[in-house]
């Protein structure tokens, strides 16, 4: 089956179609277009006033406030331009887990090929990390239609292995990519957990717009076994046989610390964060990511 | 600690089924890779102490469920100090064993008997596994019939009881040895005397809990009519007695029961032929068809008959042609006759024996008859040519070669007044003929002899003294006469009247010519006869054998003392009536005197465990003689020497008395003198001659009756009694239950808490998925 069709359902293509995706913050870009530039210039539409510092363009100094009040000040204008999407997928071997349908990396690929098919049809730039313990793969930032092919092919090869180490490879990101932009970041991130936190936080303080899309297979939050049952471990050597029923409770409480610590370290960071399912239908996810973005910008 | 099912305890093994399902659970574990690890460890890690013991603390509690499970269903039965806590006082339980004769009643080859030993085995059993203080007391109803005529009740209890008073040890199969070999008595019990001999230990207690068991058939002569049964019971209750009944008979079965044997009352002579009577009752609900009674008699030779051990009866058995009655109805009793003649005087027997049924104690029957060689009559004739006696005379000896068994003895008025009294008694019959006055001396002789039980036979006639017969003779009802006379009547007789003159009644004197088509009386004519007055005619006790022309009074018989008084109210003579001269004189001549000479008789027959008492006079006896007890099942019997006591006053004076007495006889000498059929007692004169006594002992034949109580009209005949009713089975299987019953509430109880426990501990162990799955978002 072609990558196009294996991670782009056409149920999921159609309602994509349909939703324009908005940048919450003002990101950096050099093509105009309908998302809000943080840079301020040449703009049709003024912002605000503020007061000259050396150094600044005295281009910029709004000469008229000069000649009535003898202060220079500097206009600053809105400024639209072209949103930098980028999308760091998670293709370590625990995403590899998935007793149902599909696996959580699978459910990732197709995530990001909506996401990016999203992005390209509203004439953004779109661009692509795989990594695990390090980046696997990367697809520039483009604009060209023909460049979700470049993207899908990149998912298509890549197969997860290997443990995760998120603050050492969104370090390289952030050096890949030092223009400011959107970090999506699909992701079950389930190893060295102050790793992952750390890594989220490396590209926020790089100025980057970040949303975690935190995937989780349903075995993986509700704990279902009942059967005596040998767990042996994705991304480590442990396994333990054990009646799942005694250590479910246990099991759960845990799981539930973990991700009130993701939420809080997220929501510290103002980072987005969604915690997702992977019985959940993917247009649904997009539906849900695309509206509450929708609804933060226009607060 | 016992279990009732013993089978059942390999239900124990059961125990390793929740180790070996964790076990097999532990082998078929599948592998499943994950990727969550570190919450799983961090789980496991936090909760791997409490899980473990929630894990081992869960088996346990399965593994002990199963263990008080299989306990239950195997009935734990425990003596144990702990357990007994629960049970509570001292129990004293009062068993009585109903071994009345219908106990043997047979069915699918086990007796009554044999359940209710069953029972009784399985209820000593779970006697002892219950806990506290267990005393038993075991007494069958023969028993206490017996020692009930005993006077001191303790003496009476501890005589008769098989067990008294003793703890049970824990394998009571020792205690019951004894009893295993008893068997049914031939006697019909009640447990009314059973009630009445523990009744006082039972008020004398009343810190122990009593339990009064009884093990019987249920019959409905016993527990048909129980309101005196309700008043011993309702006493019992008072006294906080508990009481239970086990039911040990099956349905009833087909029975056919002798009733009773019994010679005519007619001359008991030798060489005189002599009807004996016996009667068969169908017991059952089915009639019965052909049924073939052998007839034996046993002739006892007097100084011919020696005692023989190895058979049946030491004397010549001859075998009579048997008997076949067509059919019984249910219920029926049917009445047969043989004819049986003795050659020689004697205590001779007749056996009557039925086959094999469902219950054999009472197939056969005897009577011992006392045969003479003749029957002494005294006739006193107040007519001056002696007319009256000649006639009977004449009946008594027709022909040298014809025997009646009678010897007449003819005398006038004046010898009754001179002969002492003891040689009147040595007469069977006195008879009164046409005697004009007796003197006061005469007629008391006669008063006291006829109480003694003599016979006395008045004729009436020409010299008979209205006025005398009335002051002396009757007495206002206190004289032997029967009647107070009123006149004397003439009757008329018209020409070619052939209306029978006489009628004969509902007498045993009479009754075969009651049985013939045509009257034989009509050549029969009373020409005058002596009328009582209306009022002594209908006295009770007085029976009318023949009546007269109109239906007045003609022959009657009266009871006096043990004796009896047949009365003629017309004379013999001519100007009288021409009854002598008419055939039918000779039949009410030898009928009445023979009836009138029966009553001073040792009874044919007597009930099983009545007193044995042989009495041998005019002649020096050796100290020592013996009695053989009737053989059972055919075997020898036993020879039970007895000494033999002689009277102070008359050396000549020697008797053997045996009487059952439970504190100095051996059991099984007791169980001999209970069986039905015939005891010979035997003595042996000082001139090496054997004398002796026979003895015939019969069952109660009410008691072959089967027809059973069930448990519902018991209820209901007593009501206000509390009592529980099971059958044998149940007993045997599981005994009476009542303190092990809560053994088994006991363990159920603890068993639902366990399994509560169990559910609570494995909802803990979160063993139970929750209905809404943890969904975390």
């Amino acid at each position: 089956m072609p990558a196009s069709k294996r991670f782009l359902p056409p149920e999921a293509v159609k309602r994509v179609q349909r939703l324009e995706l908005q940048a919450r913050h003002i990101v950096e870009g050099f093509l105009s277009g309908a998302h809000r530039s943080p840079y301020f210039g040449q703009s049709v539409e003024f912002v605000q006033h503020r007061q000259y510092v050396p150094g600044d363009d005295v281009r910029h100094v709004d000469w008229k406030v000069w000649a009535r009040q003898d202060r220079l000040v500097i206009k600053q204008y809105e400024e639209d331009t072209n949103l930098r999407c980028s999308l760091l997928i998670d293709s370590s071997a625990s995403m590899a887990y998935g007793r149902s349908e599909m696996t959580k990396f699978e459910y990732a690929c197709i995530l990001a090929a909506c996401l990016s098919l999203l992005v390209l049809k509203q004439q953004d730039a779109v661009g692509s990390v795989l990594f695990d313990n390090k980046i696997r793969s990367r697809v520039p930032l483009r604009t060209s239609q023909r460049h979700l092919t470049d993207i899908l092919a990149a998912l298509e090869i890549a197969k997860p292995q290997e443990k995760t180490n998120l603050d050492s490879v969104f370090r390289d990101v952030v050096q890949t990519f030092p223009k400011r932009g959107l970090m999506i970041l699909i992701s079950d991130l389930l190893g060295a957990e102050e790793s992952s936190l750390r890594g989220i936080d490396t590209l926020r303080r790089a100025g980057h717009d970040v949303m975690v899309l935190h995937i989780l297979d349903d075995d993986e939050l509700d704990f279902p076994f009942s059967d005596p049952t040998r767990f042996e471990g994705l991304e480590t050597s442990d396994h333990l046989t054990c009646n799942p029923r005694a250590l479910r409770e246990g099991y759960l409480v845990a799981l539930e610390r973990f991700l009130d610590r993701v939420r809080r370290s997220c929501a510290a960071s103002k980072s987005d964060y969604l915690l997702v399912r992977t019985s959940d239908a993917p247009d649904a996810i997009l539906s849900k990511i695309l509206s509450d973005r929708m609804h933060s910008v226009r607060r | 600690m016992q279990f009732l099912f013993q089978p059942l305890t390999w239900g124990f093994l059961l125990v390793g089924v929740p180790v070996l399902i964790h076990l097999i659970n532990m082998l078929r574990h599948r592998k499943q890779k994950w990727a969550a690890m570190d919450f799983l460890m961090e789980s496991y890690r936090r909760n791997r102490r409490w899980v473990m013991l929630k894990q081992w603390l869960l088996l346990l509690a399965r593994m002990l469920a199963m263990l008080l499970l299989v306990a239950m269903l195997a009935q734990l039965v425990s003596s144990s100090q702990l357990l007994g806590l629960l049970g509570g006082q001292a129990t004293h339980h009062y068993i009585l064993l109903d071994d009345s004769y219908s106990m043997a009643d047979t069915e699918q080859a086990e007796s009554s008997y044999a359940r209710a030993l069953r029972a009784l085995n399985g209820l000593v059993r779970s006697i002892a596994n219950e806990p506290g203080q267990n005393q038993i007391t075991l007494l069958r109803l023969s028993r206490a019939t017996l020692a009930s005529r005993s006077a001191q009740l303790d003496a009476r209890l501890d005589s008769a009881a098989d067990l008294m008073a003793q703890s049970v040890p824990s394998d009571p199969a020792k205690m019951l040895d004894r009893l295993a070999a008893t068997s049914p008595t031939a006697l019909q019990l009640s447990p009314e005397d059973a009630y009445d001999l523990i009744a006082p230990l039972i008020t004398a207690n009343l810190a122990e809990k009593n339990e009064v068991i009884l093990l019987s058939d249920f019959r409905r002569n016993e527990f048909g009519e129980p309101e005196s049964l309700r008043n011993k019971l309702r006493a019992l209750m008072d006294a906080s007695a508990r009481i239970h009944f086990v039911d040990c008979a099956t349905d009833t079965a087909a029975n056919l029961s002798v009733v009773s044997v019994e010679p005519e009352q007619e001359v008991w002579a030798a060489g005189v032929p002599l009807m004996v009577r016996f009667q068969v009752r169908n017991q059952s609900n089915q009639p019965t068809r052909n049924t073939v009674l052998k007839v034996r008699s046993v002739s006892y030779a007097e100084g011919a008959t020696e005692p023989r051990v190895d058979s049946s009866y030491s004397g010549e058995i001859l075998e009579l042609p048997p008997v076949v009655i067509e059919q019984i109805e249910p219920g029926e009793t049917v009445t047969r006759q043989v004819q049986v003649v003795f050659g020689v005087p004697g205590k001779h027997v007749i056996e009557i024996m039925l086959p094999d049924d469902a219950l054999a104690t009472d197939n056969a029957r005897w009577c011992v008859i006392g045969i003479r060689d003749t029957q002494k009559v005294l006739l006193v004739d107040g007519d001056i040519n002696q007319s009256n006696a000649y006639y009977f005379q004449t009946v008594f000896a027709p022909d040298t070669r014809l025997r009646t068994g009678m010897s007449a003895e003819q005398v006038d008025a004046a010898y009754l007044r001179d002969v002492p009294a003891e040689l009147l008694q040595q007469f069977d019959v006195v008879a009164l003929l046409d005697v004009p006055r007796l003197d006061r001396q005469a007629i008391a002789k006669l008063e006291s002899y006829c109480s003694a039980g003599g016979g006395l036979f008045v004729a009436c006639g020409a010299n008979t003294n209205l006025q005398v017969v009335n002051e002396e003779l009757y007495r206002d009802g206190a004289g032997f006469f029967p009647v107070r006379l009123a006149e004397i009547r003439e009757n008329q007789v018209a020409a070619g009247e052939v209306e029978p003159q006489a009628t004969a009644e509902e007498h045993p004197i009479l009754a075969p010519l009651r049985q013939l088509s045509v009257s034989p009386f009509t050549l029969l004519r009373i020409r005058q006869q002596l009328i009582p007055t209306a009022d002594t005619a209908k006295t009770a006790g007085i029976d009318l054998v023949a009546s007269g022309p109109g239906g007045t009074p003609l022959l009657l018989d009266k009871a006096f003392g043990e004796g009896r008084v047949v009365a003629l109210l017309t004379g013999l003579t001519s100007d009288w009536s021409n009854w002598a001269q008419d055939p039918t004189f000779v039949v009410v001549a030898l009928r009445t005197f023979g009836y009138l000479g029966s009553f001073r008789r040792s009874p044919t027959s007597e009930p099983v465990g009545s007193p044995l008492g042989m009495l041998a006079s005019g002649t020096a006896v050796l100290p020592e003689g013996e009695v053989l007890l009737p053989s059972r099942d055919n075997k020898s019997r036993v020879r039970l020497l007895q000494r033999v006591t002689t009277d102070d006053n008359d050396r000549l004076l020697s008797r053997i008395d045996l009487k059952i007495d439970l504190g100095e006889m051996d059991r099984d000498i007791v169980d001999g003198l209970l069986r039905p059929g015939v005891f010979e007692a035997w003595m042996t004169n000082s001139q090496g001659e054997k004398l002796f006594q026979n003895f015939a002992h019969n069952v109660s034949a009410a008691e072959g009756n089967l027809d059973r109580v069930k448990q519902a009209e018991l209820e209901q005949k007593l009501p206000g009694i509390n009592f529980t009713f099971r059958t044998a089975d149940a007993v045997s299987e599981a005994g009476l239950n009542s303190s092990q019953a809560s053994h088994s509430t006991l363990l159920m109880c603890l068993l639902a808490a366990l399994l509560l426990a169990e559910q609570l501990l494995a909802y803990s162990a979160s063993y139970h998925v929750p209905r809404t799955a943890g969904a975390t978002r």
